[in-house]
């Protein structure tokens, strides 16, 4: 089977967030389970050119934008672990700084620049005549694809038997713009009321891939129902309850990077078996931010974005209870500013008790997970989340919310006692909260419990292979839905 | 508060740098606050955008919240009013260093809050204000000179960055709607399918103009009234229900004065407030006008404030109403055309049909088989295509219809079985069996069936009574069937009869219907039939003279008979009386010359010289006697000559000296001219002296007072023919030219003695010999005949044909008509 993965963004060419580590790695499971994977995404400045030497692969494609035309070239480099790369060449919209925008703010052109690279796909599979089985797209970025599939480029052979399917790595982000952007994309007026890219007369480019891709997925099974709610659905429930039929969850495998029995940005190694480094990371994660001496009470972790989707107006409310516990706190993020500083003022305001590095830094983070004892993530809403995993793989018991992947990854040890590897709470308010890291701070000084909590999420596999098999068989179902066998 | 001078150019730098991105203007406009926020230490900056439709000033972006929580500050800023308001009045910065104690004259409370200190900034550049940057403290402060230049700059460049972005938002608007119009023009000119592109474009307008609502009405028939085509949008329950009357009153409007109403207040038309009670709070009517003719109106309605339409949308639907003009009238061209073009091609093939039908009545003139055909032109797929045909006709035995021949199924065995015949006949069934299948369903009982004309209320009795077609979709009427269960009562209540008028006077009616099948009798399939009726009144009438005339012909010919053999008759008697007269004279002479001769010995004694002189006479009227006697013998026995090599100019002199006697006593003299070349000749030596003979009696008889007898002969010329020709001729005055003609033909004579056998008896030798007679006739002065013989006779046939006919008495016309 022939797959081309297609991501606005793809680890190790440029990244913004999880979407950019997931859909490197699993193209490079897939290749694991025998699938032939390939991957495209945007050319950015940001790829490092250096490493991967680029090789233009087929004709300059000419991309119909509205009115005018755009010309692009495919560059083609070695992504390693058998993937080949493709990227979406066009110095005008994707030889930019960053990706999205500015810290500030969205790039204003950001439909047209997508549109631009799903149509230029397209029009190369077409132009080259290169054939995958299964076209596997990723949020908004890459939603026009099964919505050309389906229209503009139904009769290329190429593309006419391929089947699509669509994952939500993020339904927050859905690619909301003017609908006078309508035109750009080539879609006539007829695909814009709500059953197709209409969402209160604004276009909605998620929504193509909701309502034209063969197969639908997201990063967890409970996100997968929780998305058909309104509380989660972020005014998509509707179309995505519509389609629940072809609507899936698959967990999100780990990279390999996170091991700690290998990880070289850690203080030391550990594993399962002999835990006796992760003290010493725990003494490391303590000096990186600030602490010396002895710290008896339990360290509690937390990494990524500094935003209400990641919980931090709850963080925010609670803030002064945390510094009132026997515990300390270690923040490494950055987000919203609001956010960014009421962190920064908690950790001024307690330094003994709360630590805050607001920035992005994958090589603290990789300390935090080693060192924490607990991880918090009170995610309001988490498709997967990935942090929570690291942390069972890094012996960092986690506290989180109980939802989408968080929900699917980690048991609560006192309503699972022979088998929880966490504590979940399910209520996104500050008593639950509260009484959530109470709970693990009240097993932590149970030190045998505690132990065997860490040493069953250590035991966990969270590798990639299982879920590229579940991928895999998605991939089987797109086909059979274009009448063709697996 | 204020900003120390080493701090304004790198401000200023990362405002203008922040202003420049190709983020969005929110973005930046949110960070420009942020940043100034910051810089100057105010608690709040603030920039409020002048609305689109007047001076208005908004709440846009603020440093304190987030871009989208801005919306919920819903509050306006009216010019003059607050502080924002005289700045934007004004158009120059407004500083209250205290609005607790020193209010502005309009205070606003939204504007003013907690703060102490306002400073408003009017963003805009040298034309436009675009709106008002506040910057906003709660704690008192003081701003120099100096830090209010640098706000106004800033300002400034936040002017430039709307401008620019309108420009770049216009510039896309635009170039969305020229696309748009693009595919609409595609879209009209694809198809002449108006109801489908009215949906079209509807829809499509609808969503590029954000309307909530599009209503397209086109003219009537009756190029008066109004009538919904098209409803589009109206999500909301009952919003179009509301809006139909408004919507009809303001159709019409436009319709009449022939151009666009929008309607964004209620200075703009009395009808905005009964809109506005539905939401509605822009209107934008248009009417769809082609050469000066209003076709229809297209309205749309929004009830958002930010999707209000305006001029530019005018501009745009004008086109897109004029493209739809266009279509509409190109459609209802082509419609007629297509109409026209198919009602032709209806007609065509009904007369084609009708041609056909005519054309297999017009095959026979017998009477059977022509209403055979007719039937079966009724019921046959490729003809009328009825189910059923009955042929009814005026009874002679009174004022009734009697069933004359009917065909089709009697039930639906045999609908079934006439089905699967029609389609056996289709893949080409031999015709005997098609025949025996139709014969089948014949109704071998239909002269049962009779209908009394006056009084029964039958409508095919009616049809006749009033010479016009009947046609019912509900029976005939008559409930009971009083007559045959064979027909009436047991016929479908859909039927149709039309008459069949010869010469203005009906004489019958055709029944047809469509028993067993679901076909409707059409006003089209009575037209075709009436049509068809005439036509096959026309074959019958022929069918019926071609039988009187037949039957006229035959007792003509019994009458010929007759009259031909009487005429034989009378010929004879005629010949007889001829012969007998002929006869009658030398047997006068020989009885007279006899009876002296016999007296001997009764005392008159005749000496033997008068005896012998006696006796010559008689031999020489003895001759005549047998030469009458032969020429009569002639036709009634078959002479077929007896070929032998002869000199034709040995039989000349022969026949010359023969007559040597006649010649002198009729003061003849004679001019021989026989050449020496001629050539031995195969020929029956008797009949050529019969044939010399007779003409040069002719000739002497002709010449009763003496003249001159040419005889000549000379070899023929090639043209002629191998053979000999030779020439008689006299001066005897010729051969009047109104009888000329018949000299040939037996019988004829102007002789008192002759009879008129001589000529006829030279043609017939000559044509049996092969030879041709040539006559050279000179009214006044003499005739010539020239006779060619060929050197070998053939056997000819042409006179044989003659002389059968003369022997069998003549059945032709020419024996008759030739009996002087």
């Amino acid at each position: 089977m022939k797959v081309l993965i297609a991501s606005s963004e793809i680890v190790p060419f440029a990244k913004t967030g999880g979407l950019a580590d997931v859909t490197g790695a699993l193209s490079r499971a897939l290749r694991r389970a025998g699938v032939e994977a390939d991957c495209v995404l945007p050319l950015y400045r940001a790829v490092d050119r250096n490493r991967f030497p680029l090789a233009q692969a087929g004709p300059s494609v000419r991309v119909p934008l509205g009115h005018r035309e755009e010309v692009g070239t495919v560059e083609e480099t070695d992504a390693g672990g058998g993937v080949c790369a493709f990227l979406v060449r066009n110095d005008r919209y994707f030889d930019r700084e960053f990706l999205y925008g500015t810290k500030d703010g969205e790039y204003a052109d950001n439909c047209e620049r997508y549109t631009f690279f799903c149509r230029a796909i397209m029009e190369w599979l077409g132009r080259t005549g290169r054939k995958y089985d299964v076209l596997h797209c990723n949020d908004w970025q890459t939603a026009l694809l099964p919505a050309y599939g389906k229209t503009l480029y139904s009769h290329e052979d190429a593309i006419r038997e391929t089947g699509t399917v669509f994952t939500i790595h993020n339904l927050g982000y859905q690619g909301l713009f003017w609908n006078h952007d309508l035109p750009l994309t080539g879609l006539g007026w007829d695909l814009f009321n709500p059953q197709g890219l209409e969402f209160f007369g604004k276009l909605n480019l998620m929504k193509a891939g909701l309502v034209f891709a063969d197969i639908l997925s997201t990063v967890s099974p409970t996100y997968s129902r929780e998305i058909q709610t309104p509380e989660y659905g972020h005014g998509l429930d509707g179309v995505l309850h519509e389609r629940r039929e072809d609507l899936y969850g698959i967990i999100n495998g780990i990279d390999d990077d996170w091991n700690p029995a290998t990880d070289p940005l850690i203080a030391a190694r550990f594993s399962r078996e002999d835990l006796s480094g992760k003290k010493s990371c725990r003494a490391d994660l303590l000096a990186e931010f600030g602490w010396t001496g002895t710290v008896e009470e339990p360290v509690i972790g937390m990494v990524g974005r500094l935003t209400a989707q990641k919980g931090l107006d709850l963080l925010v409310e609670v803030g002064e209870w945390l510094a009132g516990q026997r515990l300390r706190v270690v923040i490494l993020g950055s987000g919203e500013r609001t956010y960014e500083e009421a962190m920064a003022d908690l950790g001024r305001k307690y330094p003994d008790r709360i630590s805050v590095r607001v920035a992005y830094d994958n090589r603290i983070a990789h300390k935090v997970e080693a060192g924490s004892d607990i991880y918090l993530m009170p995610s309001r809403y988490e498709p997967c989340g990935l942090n929570q995993i690291y942390s069972l793989k890094y012996g960092t018991v986690p506290i989180v919310r109980h939802t989408g992947g968080l929900a699917d990854t980690v048991i609560d040890a006192d309503e699972d006692p022979s088998g929880g590897t966490g504590f979940k709470f399910r209520g996104y308010n500050s008593a639950e909260l509260k009484d959530a890291v109470s709970r693990a701070m009240a097993a932590f000084a149970d030190r045998s419990r505690w132990e065997r909590i860490v040493n069953r999420g250590m035991e966990k596999d969270f590798s990639w292979g299982p879920s590229a098999r579940e991928y895999v068989a998605l991939y089987e179902k797109a086909l059979r839905k274009r009448g063709r066998q697996a | 508060m204020d900003i120390p001078p080493d701090k304004r150019f790198a401000l200023l730098s990362r405002v203008v740098e922040i202003s420049n991105s190709n983020i969005l203007i929110e973005n930046r406009l949110k960070y420009i606050c942020d940043f100034l926020s910051r810089e100057t230490g105010a608690d709040r900056v603030c920039i409020h955008r002048r609305d689109h439709r007047g001076d208005d000033l908004l709440p846009w972006v603020s440093s304190c919240v987030q871009i989208d929580e801005c919306k919920l500050f819903d509050f306006r800023i009216r010019s003059g009013e607050g502080v924002a308001g005289k700045a934007a009045q004004k158009r120059a910065p407004v500083y209250y260093p205290d609005v607790r104690s020193n209010p502005p004259f309009l205070p606003v409370s939204q504007e003013l809050r907690e703060f102490t200190t306002i400073l408003s900034v009017p963003v805009m550049d040298d034309v436009y204000l675009y709106g008002v940057m506040n910057v906003s403290s709660v704690e008192p402060a003081e701003y120099s000179e100096e830090t209010i230049q640098l706000l106004r700059g800033i300002a400034t460049e936040v002017a430039g960055a709307i401008r620019n972005s309108r420009l770049y938002h216009d510039a896309r608007k635009r170039v969305s709607e020229l696309i748009t119009l693009n595919e609409i023009g595609r879209a009209i000119t694809s198809t002449f399918q108006v109801r489908d592109i009215l949906a079209y474009v509807a829809k499509t307008t609808l969503r590029l103009l954000q309307a909530d609502g599009c209503t397209v009405r086109l003219v009537g028939e009756n190029r008066s009234t109004l009538k919904v085509m098209i409803d589009d949008g109206y999500s909301r329950p009952g919003l179009r229900r509301e809006l139909r009357a408004h919507g009809k009153l303001l159709a019409n409007q436009i319709f009449r004065e022939k151009r666009p109403l929008l309607i964004n207040g209620p200075e703009d038309s009395p009808m905005f407030v009964p809109l506005s009670r539905h939401g509605i709070t822009s209107f934008l009517g248009l009417p769809i006008v082609s050469k000066g003719k209003s076709l229809g109106v297209i309205s749309y309605y929004s009830g958002s404030s930010s999707s209000a339409f305006d001029m530019e949308v005018v501009n745009l639907m004008q086109t897109v109403c004029s493209q739809l003009a266009n279509m509409i009238e190109n459609s209802t061209m082509y419609l007629e055309a297509q109409h026209l073009a198919q009602a032709n091609q209806v007609k065509v093939q009904q007369l084609s049909t009708l041609y056909d039908l005519a054309r297999a009545l017009m095959s026979t003139v017998k009477t059977e088989r022509l209403l055979h055909i007719m039937l079966r032109s009724l019921t046959s797929a490729t003809g009328l295509n009825f189910s059923r045909a009955i042929l009814f006709l005026l009874s002679d035995e009174g004022p009734m219809l009697t069933g004359r021949m009917g065909m089709g199924p009697r039930d639906r065995k045999d609908a079934k079985r006439a089905g699967e015949g029609a389609a056996g006949k289709r893949e080409g069934r031999e015709a005997g069996a098609e025949d025996e299948e139709l014969s089948g369903l014949l109704w071998p009982d239909i002269a049962r069936v009779t209908v009394p004309l006056e009084g029964s209320g039958c409508l095919i009795a009616r049809a006749v009574l009033e010479k016009r077609p009947v046609r019912t979709q509900s029976g005939c009427g008559n409930d009971a069937p009083p007559i045959q269960e064979l027909f009436c009562g047991n016929h479908p209540k859909t039927f149709a009869a039309v008459p069949l008028v010869f010469k203005g006077e009906a004489r019958g009616a055709i029944y047809v219907d469509n028993q067993f099948r679901e076909r409707e009798i059409t006003d089209e399939d009575i037209r075709v039939l009436t049509m068809f009726a005439s036509e096959a009144c026309l074959a019958m009438e022929n069918a019926m003279l071609y039988e009187s005339l037949e039957s006229a012909l035959d007792n003509l010919r019994a009458t010929q008979g007759r009259l031909v053999q009487s005429e034989k008759l009378a010929a004879l008697g005629e010949m007889a009386a001829k012969i007998a007269h002929e006869i009658k004279n030398p047997l006068t002479v020989i009885g007279g010359f006899a009876s002296r001769l016999a007296r001997k010995g009764t005392g008159e004694e005749i000496d033997a010289q008068t005896s012998a002189k006696y006796n010559r006479i008689i031999l020489k009227e003895v001759k005549r006697l047998e030469r009458i006697i032969q020429q009569t013998l002639y036709f009634s026995r078959e002479v077929v000559p007896a070929l032998r090599g002869m000199d034709l100019d040995d039989e000349i002199r022969e026949i010359l000296s023969m007559f040597r006697e006649e010649l002198e006593e009729g003061r003849i003299v004679t001019d021989l001219d026989l050449s020496a070349g001629n050539p031995v000749i195969s020929a029956d030596p008797d009949q050529i002296r019969q044939v010399l003979w007779n003409l040069v009696s002719n000739s002497i008889q002709a010449m009763d007072s003496g003249g001159k007898l040419t005889l000549a002969t000379r070899p023929a010329t090639p043209e002629e023919g191998d053979g000999v020709v030779f020439l008689i001729g006299d001066t005897g005055g010729g051969i009047p030219h109104d009888v000329v003609h018949n000299i040939f033909n037996p019988f004829f004579t102007t002789k008192a003695k002759g009879t008129g056998l001589g000529l006829p008896i030279v043609h017939t030798i000559v044509e049996k010999h092969g030879g041709t007679i040539h006559l050279d006739n000179r009214e006044g002065k003499g005739v010539t005949f020239s006779i060619f013989l060929p050197r070998v006779s053939k056997v000819a046939g042409a006179g044989e044909r003659i002389l059968d006919h003369m022997r069998k008495g003549g059945t032709d016309g020419g024996g008759v008509k030739n009996h002087p």
